[in-house]
């Protein structure tokens, strides 16, 4: 197996150089008392600290019990059937790297018979995403895995960096989280897979029940602990991107021993973080966890085990029903608005009017109307027109697969709306023309 | 994956800023006095500002508990001495202060019977260094600090909260928080025992896993000839026996305290001793309603501190404006929706007198520099920090909390420690998630199914904490246990797996030196208060110490009952000495 560490020589001898003192009695093995043993096999000398007991651990020991919380994760809450199809969001991070090593590694221990793919998104951001794409592309050879890279540019006609230059820095985010989790359906669909397993940690879901809690955002703080996430709600009616199961097996798994993971199994991975994402409020409550994990090891399990249970609580309230979804009458997505917020924000973009989508959509739309109606004939009025039959067409073709759907819809779409500018459902046809995986650099 | 979608929104109260711009400098609603407070958007006058408050605390009050009752309930206000719970006092007088014409009026029924104010004083655990940091600074010898120390104790916060509730013609309760080790204050009024811990496995064993051990519980009849040999005890105002000296109720409870390694733990525990000693008090008043003084700040930061430290799922009960967990008493939070600042600004503004110093802040009690804020600290910080910068955080997170409805648990299978609500499971969910095997046991980890055994991390040993609801099947603790003690006879109670997820993250703080050990090499160096010695009980089934004492009796040794009591007092006794000693 390919898989085999590689790496122990090397890593050993950090270890020498990093421990001074005691390189002397790890040297010579025959030694019966140990010092500092390893707290599980009691036969090896610790190596490392684990960040979530604060046990002392060999790495051997450290690997074990990492892959076995994750695999403990996976089979407790019945994530994959044997068969299932599964992409892997790949971004060349360091927790989607450490998840296709250990979901590839696991699939062959434990016999899940899962049919792995990589999946990435490329948001076009010049000097961070095309470097860490490589590091992707490089995994995919390492680890024998297809993979299928989606560009913003090709499925909405604008890469990131195309709208930082025209929204400028601040609200890009919206525009990048919006586009990505329907660009990862999309590659979905394409790959025909049914289920996405993203590299959210421990720390990235303590934070996030903080960070709705702080919000006042219930639904979303009812969601957000939940393994898995499923664009599902019963009256989606045919549609495509519904069946698509995510989930998130690094669930319980500390951002800290990830690292440390990718750093003993010495892993290919891009170490820098995104350039257009500095996020106040966010960071705020980074620091307070990081704060709060020094202060107990335990806390990030602990605020998950919080979320957890006051889920359960917000669950019983029946004043915080989730919004009935729908689908977008533009596209066809899953959305609990006419249109979808994607479509929304594509629209302010091609029409100059970037803050569409962010903030008080009617009201900006209220604006955007009168002028436009003022400026050219062609109008939100059209568009209010087309919307049905769009929804129509979407509809009607329920057994095809969505892309085809959605395709054909837009063909009569852009019949109609010629000169109109681009949005992504055209591109969207043309990307079902590409070849759905790249086997070469 | 740091970054996020966050959508620049204007919330309600900015709007509505926005709205009285027109107002600037004049107050929001006379409109015609210049304004001397803001209160995050809104500008008022002093009288303005006095009205919006008690209109703010009379709403809350009306929602906390409808006026429309028949028969009119006893209110107890707890009273800490800090500005919020003074404010408490000051609303309620006015709130309940009618004017002549319709206290004449016999048809107005009364909302609140009586009303109580109680206090809890912890002047024993305040920093003794307060006055001597020259002293010590000078290099300070024992005696001398120990001098200062009874000083200290001496200043107790008694006086000064009587002297409040006296100002107001309340009835006062006064109980000392070193008071819990104190019988009465269980459940069951008079509950003459304590618990011990010890672990379930030997302390090399633990020492070398690393893990966080099976605790389980003894319980340790008290003697009732104890204090002769202490110091008489000062009256504690509403003790009617002395049982204890409060010198030694205070080294239990500093005891209990030191056992604790981190700050963290030891603000948790003393939080759960006080909150069951408001409760008992409340109730021994005959009130079935506690009335807090918990500002919107302090729910916020209680929210979020909760949550970090895994008391989620008490959350509810803890930050409601009402709740009905505690049997027989209804707590409720009337200041729920003001600000500390406002409460400030209130007692600044109607001259009330508060208590410098009134909660015990236990930082000077650890020793290493390692740590030196608790998780409440920092959660305090990070949300007064937050409150600047986005001036609607505390009121946001208290909504939020407001619509969570709490878990349906019965009263009955609470915590010993905290007396929260207990989810079923947690350990086995922890054991999943933080796996404590080694790789030799991988192939029987596999096989193993969902439902594993709480012992699972302890490796080749036999499981104790199986022993839930029965004695008998912890028999084989016993067993293990040939060098036990002659008290030590008696089979463990379980511990552990009473527990919330909460206290069970907490215990794990505890210096595992301090405990016992189930072998009996080594003794407990604290004892938890009666109160959580009678819920372990409770929760195993036995109605009283009585039965606890007989079914063990019944059981193994044919002994007099009153014998064997005796025999285990005297080895009470001799240990409790040597540790005061010490």
């Amino acid at each position: 197996m390919h898989l085999t560490n590689t790496a122990d020589t090397t890593v050993h001898a950090h270890q020498h150089t990093q421990t001074q003192p005691e390189v002397g009695v790890k040297s010579s093995k025959g030694t019966k008392p140990l010092r500092n043993p390893c707290n599980l096999c009691q036969s090896v000398r610790a190596i490392l600290k684990r960040p979530k007991t604060g046990q002392q651990l060999c790495k051997e020991c450290f690997y074990h019990v990492f892959e076995t919380e994750i695999h403990n994760t996976i089979v407790d809450n019945k994530l994959f059937k044997k068969g299932d199809r599964v992409a892997i969001g790949a971004s060349g991070g360091k927790d989607s790297t450490v998840l296709a090593y250990v979901m590839k590694l696991l699939n062959d221990r434990y016999n899940y018979g899962l049919d792995l793919v990589l999946l990435s998104i490329d948001e076009g951001i010049t000097g961070y995403r095309d470097d860490s794409l490589e590091t992707v592309k490089r995994n995919r050879d390492q680890y024998q895995i297809p993979l299928l890279i989606i560009s913003y540019k090709d499925l909405y006609g604008w890469s990131m960096d195309d709208i930082v230059k025209e929204i400028g820095r601040k609200n890009n985010c919206t525009f990048c989280g919006v586009f990505r989790r329907q660009a990862l359906d999309r590659g979905a669909i394409m790959l025909n897979v049914d289920h996405i397993v993203t590299g959210h940690n421990a720390d990235d879901i303590a934070e996030t029940v903080l960070m709705n809690i702080l919000r006042g955002d219930l639904p979303r703080l009812q969601r957000c602990t939940s393994i898995i996430t499923n664009d599902t709600s019963d009256d989606a009616s045919g549609i495509e991107t519904s069946k698509i199961l995510r989930s998130k097996p690094f669930k319980y798994t500390y951002e800290k021993e990830i690292v440390m993971y990718a750093y003993f199994k010495k892993l290919d991975y891009f170490s820098t973080e995104c350039i257009y994402s500095p996020n106040a409020y966010r960071g705020y409550a980074r620091v307070f966890l990081k704060e709060l994990e020094a202060i107990r090891r335990t806390a990030i399990v602990d605020i998950i085990h919080s979320g957890e249970a006051l889920s359960a609580s917000v669950q019983a309230n029946e004043s915080t029903k989730l919004p009935t979804m729908t689908n977008c009458t533009r596209c066809g997505y899953i959305s609990s608005n006419e249109l979808c917020k994607a479509c929304l924000l594509l629209e302010g973009l091609n029409k100059g009017l970037p803050q569409l989508g962010i903030g008080h959509t009617t009201k900006i739309r209220r604006i955007h109307e009168a002028a436009a109606n003022v400026a050219e004939g062609l109008s939100l009025s059209s568009t209010s027109l087309l919307s049905p039959t769009t929804a129509l067409s979407g509809n009607g073709a329920e057994s095809a697969t969505v892309v085809t759907a959605v395709a054909s819809s837009s063909t009569s779409s852009t019949l109609e709306e010629r000169g109109k500018t681009v949005t992504h459902i055209k591109d969207l046809a043309r990307l079902e023309t590409m070849p759905s995986l790249q086997t070469t650099s | 994956m740091s970054c996020s979608i966050d959508e620049p929104t204007m919330t309600v109260a900015e709007k509505r800023a926005k709205a009285r711009a027109v107002h600037v400098g004049f107050c929001c609603k006379c409109k015609t006095t210049r304004s001397t407070i803001i209160v995050r958007y809104a500008e008022y006058c002093d009288p303005c500002f006095l009205i919006a408050l008690d209109s703010k605390f009379r709403t809350a009050l009306r929602n906390a508990r409808p006026y429309r009752v028949t028969n009119p309930e006893n209110v107890m206000l707890a009273f800490s001495g800090g500005s919020s719970s003074r404010s408490l006092i000051h609303l309620f007088d006015v709130f309940h202060s009618l004017p002549p014409e319709v206290t004449s009026n016999k048809q107005q029924p009364k909302i609140y019977n009586d009303i109580h104010v109680c206090h809890v004083d912890e002047s024993c655990l305040f920093e003794p260094s307060s006055l001597q940091t020259q002293i010590q600074s000078q290099g300070q010898n024992d005696s001398h600090s120990k001098e200062i120390k009874e000083e200290k104790l001496d200043g107790s916060t008694m006086e000064q909260a009587r002297s409040i509730a006296a100002h107001y013609n309340y009835l006062f309760h006064g109980v000392r928080i070193e008071d819990i080790y104190d019988p009465e204050w269980a459940d069951s009024h008079c509950f003459e025992a304590v618990a011990t811990l010890v672990t379930s496995l030997p302390k090399d064993q633990l020492a070398i896993s690393g893990e966080a051990p099976e605790l389980l519980s003894h319980i340790h009849p008290m003697s009732p000839l104890s204090t002769s040999s202490g110091p008489p005890g000062l009256s504690s105002e509403t003790t009617r026996r002395q049982k204890m000296s409060r010198q030694e109720k205070i080294a239990k409870l500093k005891a209990l305290l030191a056992a604790c390694t981190t700050l963290t733990a030891k603000e948790t525990i003393l939080g759960h001793i006080r909150s069951s000693l408001l409760a008992q008090l409340a109730k021994r008043a005959d009130c079935t309603i506690l009335a807090l003084g918990d500002s919107a700040t302090r729910v916020a930061i209680q929210i979020i501190g909760l949550t970090a430290i895994g008391r989620g799922f008490s959350l509810p009960h803890e930050t409601s404006l009402e709740s009905n967990w505690i049997q027989g008493c209804k707590v409720i939070r009337p200041l729920k929706d003001c600000l500390a600042k406002e409460l400030d600004t209130l007692c600044r503004l109607s001259n009330l007198e508060v208590i410098e110093k009134h909660t015990a802040r236990l930082g000077w009690t650890i020793q290493s520099k390692g740590e030196i804020k608790s998780i409440k600290q920092l959660t305090e910080e990070f949300i007064i920090g937050l409150d600047k910068d986005f001036p609607s955080t505390a009121a946001t997170v208290c909504r939020t909390a407001a619509k969570l409805t709490p878990p349906d648990v019965q009263y009955q299978d609470k915590c010993p420690l905290c007396h929260g609500p207990v989810q079923a499971g947690v350990q086995e969910w922890k054991k999943r998630i933080t796996v404590t095997t080694p790789p030799s046991r991988d192939d029987q980890e596999t096989a193993k199914d969902f439902n594993d055994t709480c012992c699972s991390s302890t490796v080749g040993t036999s499981c104790c904490s199986n022993s839930n609801r029965s004695i008998n099947s912890s028999s084989s603790c016993t067993q293990n246990s040939t060098k036990s003690h002659s008290t030590d006879e008696k089979p463990p109670l379980p511990f552990s797996s009473l527990l919330c997820y909460g206290c069970l993250t907490n215990l794990r703080d505890l210096n595992l030196k301090s405990m016992g050990s189930l072998n009996g090499d080594e003794t407990s160096q604290f004892e938890l208060p009666p109160y959580v010695a009678w819920t372990i009980l409770d929760r195993v089934g036995y109605k009283s110490l009585e039965d606890y004492e007989n079914a063990f009796v019944a059981k193994d040794t044919d002994v007099d009952p009153r014998e064997s009591l005796r025999e285990q007092i005297q080895e009470f006794l001799i240990a409790s000495d040597s540790e005061s000693e010490e």
